[in-house]
């Protein structure tokens, strides 16, 4: 009897055991977010981080690798069958979390939704696509407007699928979005949390995670003090001058990475009355700065200094042409030679939307004066100058441009800007332009092959030497503070926060 | 009393479109909200139509026309950014605020108050001169500063509270307490103050000749004397705290309506904004409206009817 007793006692207590061991098995994941203030929609624009939690549910049709390259994902296969037509082939056998099934239908459902709804804010990358034709259940037709080169990186940014059920049901989904992605949202307070779970039914790799909570701390101080108390594993956005800190700190520590973002200058060098528009007062600025002095000092040496508004690791990059070098020696004979009458200069930067952007300004502005240009600083919150450059211009100005990985869109978006039909032009606010860029780029949209393009790019890029209509500065730094829990393969080709490149340390 | 009601109420609704009116006109004077809420990728085309959409090309008078009009049928626009109704989202951090809010008053009347009047009744000791102390240092001290100082030693050195964050009592803890020092350092010289020209009154000394205890003087009369310019205060810091916690929400990441505020802000979402402004207004006149009626609760001859 009492032999039974105890093996009875045994097994209750083996169980007990088992389950709290079960139970602590549960692989969460702690994540401080710069901010939230967000809805799951794709018609208000969100922030870079919510938008960034919306990827992990709506996947796209294809994903960039760490090289800027699209890779399969929802779509298995492409291929351009004539000048305005891609065939996309899609991956089979994979669901929503609501049932309904992945297929052509809600491609070319979603696509015409995103393009045709008014503010929606992936518009822009899908401009170019004409009609979307269902061929059979798991093969689609995009059919562009001319001859598109940059279909594919498009896609990848602006193609998130969501279920045909969305039309019908319009307010569902900003709380809890339907999509294919490794991730569910089931739990979402604005500006307290929002929590995952895992998909069960995901069709790629098993999510590695069971559940993550993303807690929005908009005060980097607090963010950097979460990580430090144990309280999160993965921060976003820690400020530059917390990394020492974190790194001494027991636990945690700072990664940083090059982002895709680069800082640049505008010049406004059609205006007729602004010194700018001489080639030599416009050379003289770019020999002027010394970019990795000011890496330096004002970004605690982690901008990554650039020669070329394009990455080094994507296409479009044009080895051999360098930057103008730093040298205001020459900087200044320029200017005596231009005659540079002491003319005003106004130079507006931001002081809150990019890292230290208030400081960067500043000693650029110092580095200026250095040679004998008159420059006045316009250090303004981003809430009044953007509004500012989009509809009154700037003569000089710094601003960031994110989405390098499609060189086309992003060549034409910063530089060649005309509101004309058919070109994006939406960053020129200096309104800058010189001969044969606008015909050099009106060739780079719609040539289809790769080799004809990089002649195209370096030729742009050999003219911007001379003709100086932007001077590139840096690419800005991601920085994210890790716990020693987690380990983090970013990329510089994804700002976003991608859950499945967060992995458990063993 | 009836009448009383009645004048604020009426107060009220021309305070809230004078300022309404105010609000409409001076934002869109900061910048374009139309060019932030396209985004830096969009076409001149596509500004254009969500322009036209929002109806921002009419004139200001018809757009505040509009906007009235709707108001007065109880629509207060929606969110630019949450696509959802802006009293709906305001409402929803109302709880968050308030419980901030509410704590913090309590915390601040409750130690406040006992300081004060330990330090009246001790008065020119040492516990009087550490009292004073105290509240200087409480009312000089930033907030942002003190939180931060908080966070760091209870959250990161002891780990004993958490840092920021909403849902349990623990999370009340350190935003309370922050947003209260400057509160309590108020009421304490406030109670302090007024006590002391109390205890040294006439009637104080009638009583106490009279032979009542002292302690009863004390609290019984001489603080409830008191008490009215602690009322006061009471209903102005409710609605400022309400309406500006915005650092220590922001600190803290407390869900509250100030952060609401300052995010919407930052992005002109114009809507939100003037909702809020609506909601402030009428808090700030329903406390006031509470005040006088404490006023008249606590003190007869302040009744006004």
């Amino acid at each position: 009897m009492r032999c039974r007793l105890v093996v009875l006692g045994v097994m209750v207590l083996s169980l007990v055991v088992v389950s709290i061991a079960g139970a602590a098995q549960e692989r969460v994941l702690r994540i401080a977010l710069t901010g939230d203030d967000g809805a799951f929609t794709p018609f208000a624009a969100g922030t870079t981080t919510f938008e960034g939690m919306e990827w992990n549910i709506n996947e796209r049709l294809v994903r960039f690798d760490g090289n800027g390259v699209p890779e399969p994902l929802l779509a298995e296969s492409w291929e351009n069958v004539a000048p305005d037509r891609w065939e996309i082939n899609l991956r089979q056998g994979i669901s929503f979390t609501n049932g309904e099934p992945f297929n052509a239908e809600a491609v070319r459902f979603s696509i015409k939704w995103l393009k045709e709804t008014p503010g929606s804010v992936y518009a822009s990358w899908l401009a170019q696509i004409v009609d979307v034709e269902v061929v059979d259940e798991y093969t689609v037709h995009f059919i562009t407007d001319g001859p598109n080169p940059e279909l594919i990186p498009q896609l990848a940014w602006g193609s998130p699928i969501y279920p045909p059920v969305y039309s019908t049901e319009s307010t569902v989904y900003t709380t809890k979005p339907i999509g294919t992605g490794p991730y569910v949202v089931v739990d979402y307070q604005r500006d307290v949390h929002i929590i995952f779970e895992k998909n069960d039914s995901y069709w790629g790799a098993t999510p590695e995670w069971d559940r993550i909570i993303c807690r929005p701390i908009p005060d980097a101080a607090a963010r950097t003090a979460a990580l430090l108390s144990g309280e999160v594993d993965f921060v976003e956005g820690l400020a530059p001058q917390d990394i020492d800190l974190v790194n001494a700190a027991p636990g945690a520590r700072a990664k940083v990475i090059p982002s895709q973002r680069i800082i640049r200058l505008l010049l406004a060098n059609t205006r007729e009355d602004s010194p700018l528009s001489d080639y030599r007062i416009r050379q003289a600025i770019w020999h002027a700065i010394d970019t990795e002095a000011l890496s330096e000092y004002a970004l605690e040496g982690l901008g990554t200094p650039a020669d070329q508004i394009l990455m080094t690791t994507g296409e479009g990059y044009a080895p051999g042409i360098g930057r103008l070098p730093y040298d205001p020696t020459r900087a200044r004979a320029l200017l005596a030679e231009a005659g540079y009458d002491g003319t005003l200069i106004r130079f507006d930067f931001t002081n809150d939307r990019y890292a230290n952007d208030g400081d960067v300004g500043l000693v650029i502005t110092q580095m200026l004066e250095d040679i004998g240009l008159n420059v006045e600083p316009n250090s303004q919150s981003r809430t009044v100058l953007f509004p500012q450059m989009q509809t009154k211009g700037t003569e000089l100005g710094m601003i960031g441009w994110g989405a390098l990985t499609m060189p086309i869109m992003s060549s034409d978006g910063m530089l060649y800007g005309r509101a004309d039909e058919g070109s994006y032009g939406r960053q020129n606010y200096a309104q800058a332009d010189a001969p044969v860029f606008s015909a050099i780029l009106d060739q780079l949209k719609s040539e289809m092959d790769p080799k004809v393009r990089d002649v195209y790019y370096k030729t742009l890029a050999d003219l911007n030497r001379f003709f100086v209509i932007t001077v590139p500065l840096y690419f800005e730094p991601i920085i994210r503070g890790l716990s020693d829990n987690i380990v983090w393969d970013g990329e510089a080709t994804m700002e976003h926060i991608f859950f499945d490149m967060i992995h458990p340390a063993r | 009393m009836g009448k009383l009601v009645l004048t604020r109420l009426v107060q009220a609704l021309v305070v809230i479109l004078l300022l309404s009116f105010a609000a409409y006109t001076m934002l869109f004077t900061i910048a374009d909200p139309v060019a932030l809420l396209a985004g830096q990728y969009s076409s001149q085309e596509d500004m254009d139509a969500l322009r036209e959409s929002l109806g921002l090309n009419d004139p200001i008078y018809v757009q505040y026309g509009r906007w009235l009009w709707s108001a007065l049928h109880g629509q207060f626009g929606q969110s630019l950014y949450m696509k959802e109704d802006a009293m709906t989202l305001i409402a929803e951090r109302l709880p968050a605020s308030f419980l901030l809010v509410f704590s913090t008053l309590a915390l601040s009347v409750v130690v406040g108050v006992s300081m004060g009047v330990v330090a009246a009744v001790w008065y020119r000791t040492w516990i009087d001169r550490f009292a004073v102390a105290l509240s200087v240092l409480g009312i000089s001290a930033a907030p942002f500063w003190v939180a931060l100082l908080a966070i760091y030693i209870f959250a990161v050195k002891l780990r004993i509270l958490p840092s920021t964050g909403y849902g349990t009592l623990r999370h009340l803890i350190l935003p309370t307490t922050t947003l209260s020092l400057m509160n309590i350092a108020t009421f304490a010289r406030l109670v302090r103050d007024s006590m002391i020209e109390s205890l040294t009154s006439d009637y104080v000394r009638t009583a106490m000749a009279k032979g009542i205890k002292y302690r009863t003087v004390v609290l019984k009369h001489a603080l409830r004397n008191s008490m009215i310019p602690v009322i006061t205060v009471i209903a102005m810091r409710f609605a400022q705290l309400f309406a500006f916690a915005v650092v220590t929400e922001r600190i803290f990441a407390w869900p509250g309506s100030g952060r609401l505020l300052l995010n919407a802000l930052q992005r002109l979402d114009y809507p939100l904004v003037i909702a809020y402004l609506v909601v402030v207004a009428g808090l700030f006149v329903g406390a006031n409206l509470v005040c006088d009626l404490l006023y008249g609760i606590i003190d007869p001859r302040i009744r006004t009817d």
